[in-house]
């Protein structure tokens, strides 16, 4: 998975793009506002090897001139974003065909690998009812391959709790930011608390809801049990059309909560089908959005 | 409305059981499914819990319940009155039996089924025609598809009261012969139903479509089921056995009368439902015959409550024994057997009309036939009626080649050892009872009208009267030849042949009805066949002879069957029909009536293309 996680050709692409939050405007306007006092808001990092792809114009021409080696000059930017993605594990996420948990991945690269390229501080958590795995403070575009390959090796685990996990030890770092959750956010015990703590930790968070097409408009007929793949709760339902109707304007009404919720608490709320391409995902519903521009 | 099939509604446990098919929990498949988070929000009415749950509106129950409605409707067969016959050829049977002649009120029962065919008849549609028939001792078919209303009313009026039975079997399957023939027929049977049953006819094949019309109700009967006079020696003995029919306890009065209605004596009787009583007088008076007649308080039918008896007699008959010989053992035996009076000759009389009984010719052989039955030993010429072709020695044993005989029974011939005997030919109507190898040593049979007996050999070339077989043989014989004497006639009911032996030598002979009509008997022989007329009552026989008038008695009367009169039926068509009970839709059938089954099936399989086009459409 982790060579084929995203498409070379379209990574330059996606190079191009970038995260267009409250707190990134936030920072370039901090930016603004230290440009009066120049030289002072720029502050001397580390020295960086170059890799391929790197900005030509952030080379330290002098180093090269000393040591014959191409070193990158980086600098403590105020402007530099707070990247957290948050993807759902549950066993939800990896039921059936359609693949929730692997467009939900490679959204995350996605999100990921853009946010690197404009060295951002990208941190990635797992969770499913806790927090699972995590790779924190990736910076620059030489970290997309641990970015990759942490993302290539996460596999779905057993009940999912948002609000749990988001609580958890470590699963928010202190810094403001940019939090983007990855999630079907099918939970039991709800999504609203935790995704408030997140808000509480000054993090502007993006809600990505992948549903496949089954939960969208479910194929099957007949009499059945249907059995919940977390809880293992079964239902007995015949299914006529005039129960899938019903259905149909459940999973409209969770949306639209889920769309409230958002609105009220100044949230971005997407709905993403697993079914689409994670191209026309990102290029098409995230910037239509105004989340990438 | 009437119900004709009201027994099929055990059917109607199809509604509680569509009911609970849908209370049932249903049988599930198993799914898994990410979450069943939504599906909660969507189920929470649809939830079942407990094995039952509430019933829900739900279209395809109620077309389901629509459907099974009207197919109960359909097996219950309603039926519309209709002013006239539904099909356009009707075969209209009506019974005409002993049994018919019940009262119902006003009205026997054959009045009532002529009066329901009268006004079918008049409802006549155009273009609808009627086939008349009567259901008799023989079906009988009056008007043939007439169209004719008047015609058909003239015939229903020739229909007279049968006292005999009905051949049903014979009617229905003649009936469904003629509907068959045509297409578009039904048959309309009225009647009560006779004591025969339709399922042993292979009623579920009927070729046509079959209404029985129930006539009458009445079931309680009482009836003389026997009555015998006997002669003692000083009085007349008698015994009434009356029968109740019916299903409630039957009294009245039994009374004799003597041949000129004078009353004898009277008696009461108490008969409990379904039982008989027998009644005994010790002392009657001399008669010649006996009228015994009941008076039950409540009875249906009263043709069988009257029964006439002549007392058993054995008369004195006249034999002659012509034997030129003289034979000991033959005098002996006549004179030893029976109810004979024997007269010996030596030669046959020359004088012509000399009449006996019996004639016995011994070694004689008269050249024409004397008037009375004849028994003929040892021939030894031809005559006109005889062919006789010489002796022949025997050297085989006697062997009875018709041990069933009346004339052979009880005779043992193993031990009889004969020398020779008489070789005779054909001759139409004897035939051979007793052989020795291929001779004929015993023929018996009718020659011109009389009874003829030949024994081929002589009884002195015989050991046979040293045995007993030969009294037994001679009484056998005797009783045969002179039936007159041995046996009343009768008696006899309606429609059967019934064989009168005459006294010969009678000149004029006349049958007397009931009603004094009177009626000569042409027969030159012994015994006359006689179609007994279809009607009830005392009939007499008088035949005039040289000594003075001779009169004798025999009685007409019902079949003990027909007496039986509670109504019954009989079904053709499906067996569901035949699974039917019995009577009470029946009185109803009287009308005419258009069966609605066919729509209402129609409508039921609308209802259940409707059900699965719901089904499919997923409503």
């Amino acid at each position: 998975m982790s060579g084929h996680l995203l498409d070379p050709e379209w990574l330059a692409r996606l190079e191009r793009l970038q995260l267009a939050s409250k707190r990134a405007a936030a920072g370039s306007q901090a930016g603004l506002r230290r440009a009066k006092q120049l030289g002072s808001s720029m502050e001397f990092a580390d020295y960086q090897s170059y890799v391929p792809g790197d900005d030509l114009r952030q080379l330290d021409w002098n180093a090269y001139a000393r040591s014959g080696k191409l070193f990158l000059k980086k600098y403590l930017d105020e402007t530099q974003l707070h990247v957290n993605l948050y993807i759902d594990c549950s066993l939800s996420m990896s039921h059936g065909q359609s693949g929730k948990m692997e467009r939900a991945v490679q959204l995350a690269a996605a999100f990921g690998y853009l946010s690197l390229c404009h060295l951002d501080h990208v941190s990635v958590f797992a969770f499913d009812k806790q927090l699972v795995s995590s790779v924190r403070g990736l910076q620059g575009k030489s970290q997309a391959p641990r970015l990759l390959t942490f993302l290539a090796g996460l596999t779905p685990g057993g009940a999912g709790d948002l609000n749990q996990a988001l609580r958890s030890l470590g699963a928010v770092s202190g810094k403001a930011g940019i939090s983007i959750v990855l999630s079907d956010f099918l939970f039991e015990t709800g999504y609203e608390k935790g995704i408030a703590f997140l808000q509480a930790a000054r993090q502007d968070v993006i809600m990505v809801q992948v549903l496949s097409g089954d939960e969208l408009e479910p194929a099957y007929q007949g009499e059945l049990r249907l059995i919940d793949s977390e809880t293992q709760q079964a239902k007995e339902v015949s299914l006529t059309s005039v129960l899938l109707e019903e259905y149909r304007k459940s999973v409209r009404e969770y949306q639209q909560e889920l769309s409230a919720f958002a609105y009220g608490r100044g949230i971005s709320f997407l709905e993403v089908a697993a079914e689409q391409s994670v191209e026309s995902i990102v290029f098409q519903v995230f910037r239509k959005a105004g989340i990438i521009r | 409305m009437q119900w004709m099939a009201l027994g099929n509604m055990w059917f109607a446990l199809i509604i509680p059981a569509i009911v609970v098919l849908y209370l049932l929990k249903r049988k599930v498949e198993d799914r898994i499914v990410p979450s069943t988070l939504l599906w909660q929000r969507t189920l929470q009415n649809w939830e079942a819990v407990r094995p039952w749950e509430k019933l829900r509106r739900n279209l395809l129950l109620f077309l389901q319940l629509l459907a099974a409605v009207l197919l109960i409707l359909a097996l219950l067969r309603p039926a519309i009155p209709t002013d006239g016959p539904a099909t356009d050829h009707t075969v209209l049977v009506i019974e005409n039996a002993g049994s018919m002649q019940t009262r119902e009120g006003e009205q026997t029962r054959l009045q009532q089924a002529v009066a329901a065919a009268s006004g079918w008849v008049e409802k006549l549609g155009r273009g609808q025609t009627v086939t008349l028939m009567e259901a008799g001792r023989e079906p009988k078919v009056w008007v043939s598809k007439s169209a004719d209303q008047e015609q058909l009313l003239a015939a229903l009026g020739q229909l007279t009261p049968s006292f005999g039975s009905a051949d049903i079997g014979a009617a229905l399957s003649l009936a469904g012969a003629i509907a068959a023939n045509e297409p578009g027929s039904g048959v309309i049977w009225m009647g009560d139903g006779e004591e025969d049953r339709s399922a042993s006819l292979g009623a579920a094949a009927y070729p046509a479509s079959f209404r029985f019309m129930q006539m009458g109700r009445t079931r309680e009967n009482s009836a003389i089921g026997a009555f015998v006079t006997q002669t003692g020696k000083k009085d007349v003995e008698g015994l009434v056995r009356i029968d109740n029919h019916g299903s409630s306890q039957s009294t009245g009065t039994v009374t004799i009368y003597d041949q000129n209605d004078r009353l004898l004596d009277s008696d009461t009787f108490t008969v409990e439902a379904g039982a008989t009583c027998t009644i005994t007088w010790g002392q009657l008076p001399a008669s010649p015959v006996y009228r015994a007649v009941i008076e039950p308080q409540q009875d249906g039918l009263a043709s069988d409550n009257e029964a006439w008896s002549v007392p058993f007699t054995t008369g004195v008959g006249r034999a002659a024994l012509v034997s030129p010989a003289g034979n000991r053992f033959l005098h002996q035996a006549l004179q030893t057997v029976g109810s004979m009076e024997v007269e010996t000759m030596q030669q046959p009389p020359e004088k012509k009309g000399e009449a006996r009984d019996a004639w016995v010719f011994d070694g004689v052989v008269p050249d024409r036939l004397p008037k009375g039955n004849v028994l003929l030993i040892a021939p030894d010429r031809a005559a006109d009626w005889l062919p006789f072709e010489g002796t022949r020695e025997l050297d085989q044993e006697p062997k009875a080649v018709a041990a069933d005989d009346p004339l052979l029974r009880h005779v043992d011939w193993r031990d009889v050892h004969v020398a020779k005997s008489a070789l005779l030919g054909e001759v139409p109507g004897m035939k051979s009872l007793v052989q020795a190898g291929a001779t004929d040593l015993v023929r018996a049979g009718t020659i011109d009208g009389r009874r003829v007996v030949i024994v081929g050999f002589d009884l002195h070339d015989s050991d046979l009267p040293l045995r007993p077989a030969f009294p037994i043989f001679m009484q056998n014989v005797v009783a045969w030849l002179a039936p007159a004497q041995a046996a009343p006639i009768g008696p006899a009911h309606p429609g059967e042949m019934l064989s009168i032996p005459l006294t010969p030598g009678a000149t004029q002979r006349v049958l007397t009805a009931p009603d004094g009509q009177k009626q000569p008997i042409q027969s030159s022989g012994t015994s006359w066949m006689l179609e007994v007329p279809d009607r009830i009552g005392l009939y007499r026989v008088d035949e005039r002879l040289d000594s003075g008038q001779k009169s004798r008695f025999f009685a007409v009367q019902m079949k003990e069957g027909q007496s039986d009169i509670a109504p019954k039926t009989i079904r053709m068509g499906t067996k569901a029909d035949a699974e039917e009970s019995d009577g009470e839709s029946s009185a109803a059938n009287a009308a005419g009536s258009r069966e609605l089954m066919t729509w209402l099936a129609a409508i039921a399989l609308l209802a259940m293309l409707v059900e699965w086009r719901v089904y499919q459409r997923g409503y």
